[in-house]
C-alpha cells in the first residue's frame, strides 16, 4: 500500500471522529452546530501550543485539546443552547468565523497565516517515515473505533433514547421531568471536545497547521458525512465520513485530467460538487444510506430528517 | 331557494373519513346550525365544503354548480366563503389592511369596505388599529369582516364564538343572524353554544360520529327530551 | 464623527442585504445563510457589466439588483421551493450548501484574485471636517433609496400588503384567496434584487473576490437579529447598530476584529434577550 493511500485513511479517519461527534449533536439531539471547524481549530491549536510552547508530550497536548473544546464548547452552549435551532447555527458558525480570525491575528500565539508547525509527533521518534506513516494511521484509526463504540453504546443506552426524544420534540421530556437543557448541555460539550480531539491527531498528524485548514469546506464535508451517511446513525457516520473523503479524494484524480482548467477552477469544481450531493441527498434521500434504524428511534414520531 | 345542496359527503384528512355520508342543505337568507359532541366531525364537514378538508366521497353543489371539483381559492370565489376558528386575522396589519387583502384582486376594495362597515359598524371605531392589538371579540368581528369581503352568498363560520364571553357569544351570533337575514345569506355555522346557536337558527342538525342524528327546526330540536344526551354520544 | 459616518458606509453596504433576509424570514420562516452567495453574484454581475463591459456603475448596479434576482429566483425554484414545509434547520443546511456551490461557480468562473470596480477617481470632499469620499455618499444614497422602496412598497401597495399577510398567516392568506405561491416569488425576487444591490455598494466601497460571500453572510445575519426579524426598518436600524460597533472595534480596539463584531453583536442580544428575538417557538412552524 502506498503512502498516498495511507495518508488519505489517515485523513478519513479524522473526519470519521468529526463525523461522529456530529453525529451525535445532530443526528441523536438535533443540535445544528455549524462551529465544527472552530472546536476542531482550536484543538489543533491547543494541542500544538501544548506540546510545542509549554513542550508537553503528545498525550498532554491531547488532553489540553480536549480540555479547551469542552470549555469553548461549554461557552458557545451557555450562549444559544436555550435558543431555537436557527440560533444555534448561527451563533456556532459565528463562532467559527471568530476562532479563524483569533488563529489568522494572534501571531505570537498561532503563528497566524505563516503557520504553526508541530514537531511532537504522536508516535514514538526514531521510526523510519513509512513506519511513522502506519503508526500515526493506526492511532487515527483506534480514536475513531474508540469513538465509535463508545457513541454507539450511548445511543442504544436510555440515555441515547432520551436525546431522540429532545431531538423530536423538546418539550415531551421537559414534562417528564427530565431536564432538557442539561442533556443538550452535556451533549454538545462532549461533541465539541471530541471534536478538538480530532483537531489535535489532525495537527500532530499534518504537523504544520495553518488558519485555512479550518474553514467552511471542512464543515461542509463533515455535514455531507453524517447527512449522507444517515443523520442519528453511528455507523452511517462512519460510512458517510469514508465516502466522502473518498469523493473528495477521487475527485482530485478525476478533474485533474482536464486539461484545459486551472487548478483554482478544479477545486471550485470539487466544492461545487460536495455541495451538489449535499443538497440532492437532503431532498431526494433525506434520511442519508444507513437510515436510523426505526426500533431505535422513538415509539410513535418518525426520525429526524435533515 | 337551495343555495348549498350536500349530497352522502365522505370526508375526513388523508385517507382517514370522519364525515361519514351527509346530506345538508342551506338555503339563501337561512341560517343553519351544525351541533353536536366535539369529535363528531362538524368542523370537518365545514372544511370539506370549504375546500380546506378532503371531500372521499358525494357531492357539494352552490347554486347548482360543483364545488368539488375546486380549490379552496375558487371555491370562495365561487361564493362559499370560510372563516375559520382560530387564526382568522392577519394579526400584524392593522384591520384596515386585513380587509382591503381579503378583496385581493377586486377593483371597488373601498366599495366591499364601506358595505361591510355599514353591515359590522362596530368595525369602524378601530379601522386603524392593529388587529393583533384587538379584544377578543373584536378579532372575530374583524374576521367576519374579511370573510364578508368576498362577498359570498354561503357563510361557512367554524365556532366562531370560541373564547369569547357569555355575553359576546350571543351577541356574534344575533350578529350571524341578522346578517342572514338582511343580506341574504345562507350561513352554515358550527356552534358548540348549542342552545345558544338553537335559538337563533333556524335550522339545525346534530352531527355524531360523523353521521345527521337528528335534523330538522332549531327551536325545536332544542325541546326534545333526548337532547342532551345526544351530546354524549348515545344515538337514538 | 468620522466614525459615524464610517459607520452609515458600512451600515449602507449591508442593510438592503439585512432587508431582503428579513423578508424571506418572515415568508418562509428560515434564516437564509445563502445570503451572502447572492450578495457576492450582485458584486461580480456589477463587476462584469461595469469593469469587463465599461457600462457606467448606476446602470451596472441595476444590473446586478437582477442577478440578484434572477439566481436567488432560479435558487428558490430548484433548491427551497421543492423542501418547503421541511424543518427550518433543514433549509437553513440546505443554504448554507447553496452557499458554498454558489461561491464556487463564482470562483469557477472569475478565479480567487481580488477585483475591482472601473470608477472615475475623485478626490474625497470634505463637509464640517469630516471626508466623505463620492463612493460612500452613493453608497449611502442608494442605500437609503432602496430603504425606504421597499418600505413604502410593504407598507402602501397591494402587493406589498399580501406579502405581509402571507408572512403573517399563510394558510389565512390561502383561505382568503391569495395567490400565495406568486407572492412568494414577488418576496424572493425583492429580496434577490436586495441581495444584489448590496453586492455592487460593497464593490463600490471595496474589492470584491469569492470570499466575499462569508465575510458578509454574519454580519447581514446579525443586522437582521439585531434588527428584531421583523420588519425592513428594524433590519436598517440593526444594520447601521452593526456598522456602529465595526467602526468602533476598528477604531478603539483593532481593524482585524472587525469580522468578529456580527458574533458579538449576536451573542449580545442573546445574553440580553435570551428569549431570542426571533420569536417564540411556539408560534413557528
Amino acid at each position: 500500500m502506498d503512502a498516498y493511500l495511507v495518508a488519505i485513511l489517515t485523513v478519513a479517519g479524522v473526519y470519521v471522529v468529526l463525523a461522529l461527534a456530529l453525529n451525535l449533536q445532530f443526528g441523536l439531539t438535533g443540535l445544528i452546530n455549524f462551529g465544527v471547524v472552530g472546536f476542531f481549530g482550536i484543538g489543533a491549536y491547543a494541542s500544538g501550543i501544548a506540546t510545542e510552547t509549554l513542550g508537553l508530550p503528545f498525550v498532554g497536548g491531547l488532553m489540553v485539546a480536549i480540555l479547551a473544546g469542552g470549555v469553548t464548547g461549554v461557552g458557545v452552549a451557555l450562549l444559544s443552547l436555550r435558543l431555537s435551532g436557527d440560533f444555534l447555527a448561527i451563533v456556532t458558525l459565528g463562532f467559527a468565523e471568530t476562532a479563524r480570525l483569533v488563529f489568522n491575528n494572534e501571531d505570537w500565539l498561532t503563528g497566524g497565516p505563516r503557520g504553526f508547525i508541530i514537531r511532537t509527533r504522536p508516535v514514538m521518534s526514531g521510526l523510519s517515515r513509512d513506519v511513522t506513516a502506519w503508526a500515526v494511521l493506526g492511532l487515527v484509526a483506534a480514536a475513531a473505533l474508540i469513538t465509535f463504540l463508545v457513541l454507539r453504546r450511548l445511543a442504544d443506552a436510555p440515555y441515547g433514547r432520551i436525546l431522540r426524544a429532545i431531538r423530536e420534540d423538546d418539550l415531551v421530556p421537559s414534562t417528564l421531568g427530565k431536564n432538557v437543557f442539561v442533556y443538550r448541555l452535556q451533549v454538545f460539550v462532549v461533541g465539541s471536545a471530541a471534536m478538538a480531539a480530532a483537531g489535535s491527531l489532525y495537527a500532530h498528524y499534518v504537523q504544520t497547521i495553518t488558519p485555512d485548514n479550518f474553514t467552511t469546506p471542512v464543515a461542509i464535508l463533515v455535514w455531507m458525512a453524517v447527512i449522507v451517511g444517515g443523520a442519528g446513525n453511528m455507523l452511517g457516520s462512519v460510512l458517510g465520513a469514508l465516502l466522502v473523503t473518498v469523493l473528495y479524494e477521487g475527485s482530485r484524480f478525476v478533474t485533474a485530467g482536464i486539461s484545459v482548467l486551472d487548478a483554482e477552477q478544479i477545486s471550485a469544481l470539487r466544492f461545487i460538487l460536495i455541495g451538489t450531493v449535499l443538497i440532492l441527498t437532503i431532498r431526494f434521500r433525506p434520511m442519508g444510506i444507513l437510515p436510523e434504524s426505526q426500533r431505535r428511534a422513538s415509539a410513535s414520531v418518525p426520525p429526524t430528517t435533515p | 331557494m337551495t343555495l348549498l345542496a350536500v349530497r352522502s359527503l365522505e370526508a375526513g384528512y388523508g385517507r382517514t373519513s370522519v364525515v361519514r355520508g351527509v346530506d345538508l342543505d342551506v338555503a339563501q337568507g337561512e341560517m343553519v346550525a351544525l351541533v353536536g359532541p366535539n369529535g363528531a366531525g362538524k368542523s370537518t364537514l365545514l372544511k370539506a365544503i370549504a375546500g380546506v378538508a378532503t371531500i372521499l366521497g358525494g357531492t357539494a353543489t352552490l347554486d347548482g354548480a360543483d364545488l368539488v371539483p375546486l380549490p379552496a381559492a375558487a371555491r370562495a370565489k365561487a361564493g362559499a366563503v370560510f372563516m375559520p376558528q382560530e387564526r382568522n386575522i392577519f394579526r400584524t396589519l392593522s384591520v384596515a389592511e386585513n380587509l382591503a387583502v381579503s378583496a385581493w384582486g377586486r377593483r371597488d376594495v373601498a366599495q366591499r369596505r364601506n358595505d361591510v362597515v355599514a353591515l359590522l359598524p362596530a368595525i369602524g371605531d378601530y379601522l386603524h388599529k392593529r388587529a393583533g392589538g384587538l379584544s377578543g371579540g373584536q378579532r372575530q368581528m374583524v374576521g367576519l369582516a374579511m370573510a364578508l369581503m368576498a362577498r359570498p352568498k354561503l357563510l361557512l363560520v367554524d365556532e366562531p364564538t370560541a373564547g369569547l364571553s357569555p355575553l359576546l357569544v350571543g351577541d356574534m351570533l344575533d350578529i350571524l343572524r341578522r346578517l342572514a337575514e338582511e343580506a341574504e345569506l345562507g350561513i352554515l355555522i358550527v356552534e358548540q353554544n348549542a342552545r345558544a346557536a338553537l335559538q337563533r337558527a333556524g335550522r339545525a342538525l346534530v352531527l355524531v360520529d360523523g353521521h345527521v342524528v337528528r335534523t330538522g327546526e332549531a327551536a325545536r330540536l332544542a325541546e326534545e327530551p333526548d337532547f342532551g344526551a345526544l351530546f354524549f354520544g348515545e344515538t337514538a | 464623527m468620522q466614525m459615524l459616518v464610517d459607520a452609515l458606509a458600512s451600515a449602507a453596504i449591508i442593510a438592503p442585504a439585512a432587508i431582503g433576509f428579513t423578508l424571506i424570514y418572515t415568508l418562509f420562516r428560515y434564516a437564509n445563510f445563502a445570503a451572502g452567495g447572492f450578495v457576492t453574484v450582485g458584486a461580480f454581475a456589477a463587476w462584469t457589466l461595469n469593469a469587463f463591459f465599461g457600462l457606467p456603475i448606476w446602470l451596472a448596479g441595476f444590473g446586478a439588483m437582477a442577478a440578484g434576482a434572477l439566481a436567488f429566483g432560479l435558487c428558490d425554484r430548484l433548491v427551497f421551493r421543492p423542501l418547503r414545509g421541511r424543518s427550518g434547520g433543514t433549509l437553513l443546511l440546505v443554504s448554507i450548501a447553496l452557499s458554498f456551490v454558489i461561491e464556487n461557480i463564482i470562483r469557477f468562473c472569475f478565479g480567487a484574485q481580488i477585483r475591482g470596480f472601473d470608477l472615475p477617481l475623485t478626490g474625497p470632499i470634505e463637509i464640517a471636517g469630516v471626508r466623505v469620499t463620492r463612493e460612500t455618499l452613493a453608497v449611502v444614497a442608494a442605500s437609503a433609496a432602496a430603504t425606504l422602496s421597499v418600505g413604502l412598497l410593504l407598507t402602501a401597495t397591494p402587493v406589498g400588503r399580501a406579502l405581509r399577510a402571507v408572512a403573517d398567516n399563510e394558510s389565512l392568506a390561502q383561505i382568503r384567496g391569495l395567490p400565495v405561491p406568486r407572492i412568494e416569488a414577488v418576496g424572493v425576487l425583492i429580496a434577490g434584487a436586495l441581495f444584489g444591490l448590496s453586492g455592487t455598494l460593497i464593490g463600490l466601497d471595496l474589492t470584491i473576490d469569492p470570499n466575499l460571500n462569508w465575510a458578509v453572510t454574519i454580519p447581514i445575519i446579525a443586522a437582521a437579529i439585531v434588527g428584531g426579524l421583523g420588519s425592513p426598518l428594524g433590519a436598517a436600524i440593526g444594520a447601521f447598530g452593526i456598522g456602529l460597533a465595526e467602526e468602533a472595534t476598528a477604531t478603539f480596539l483593532t481593524p482585524t476584529y472587525k469580522g468578529a463584531v456580527g458574533f458579538a453583536a449576536i451573542a449580545l442580544v442573546l445574553i440580553l434577550r435570551p428569549q431570542g428575538l426571533l420569536g417564540d417557538k411556539v408560534d413557528r412552524k
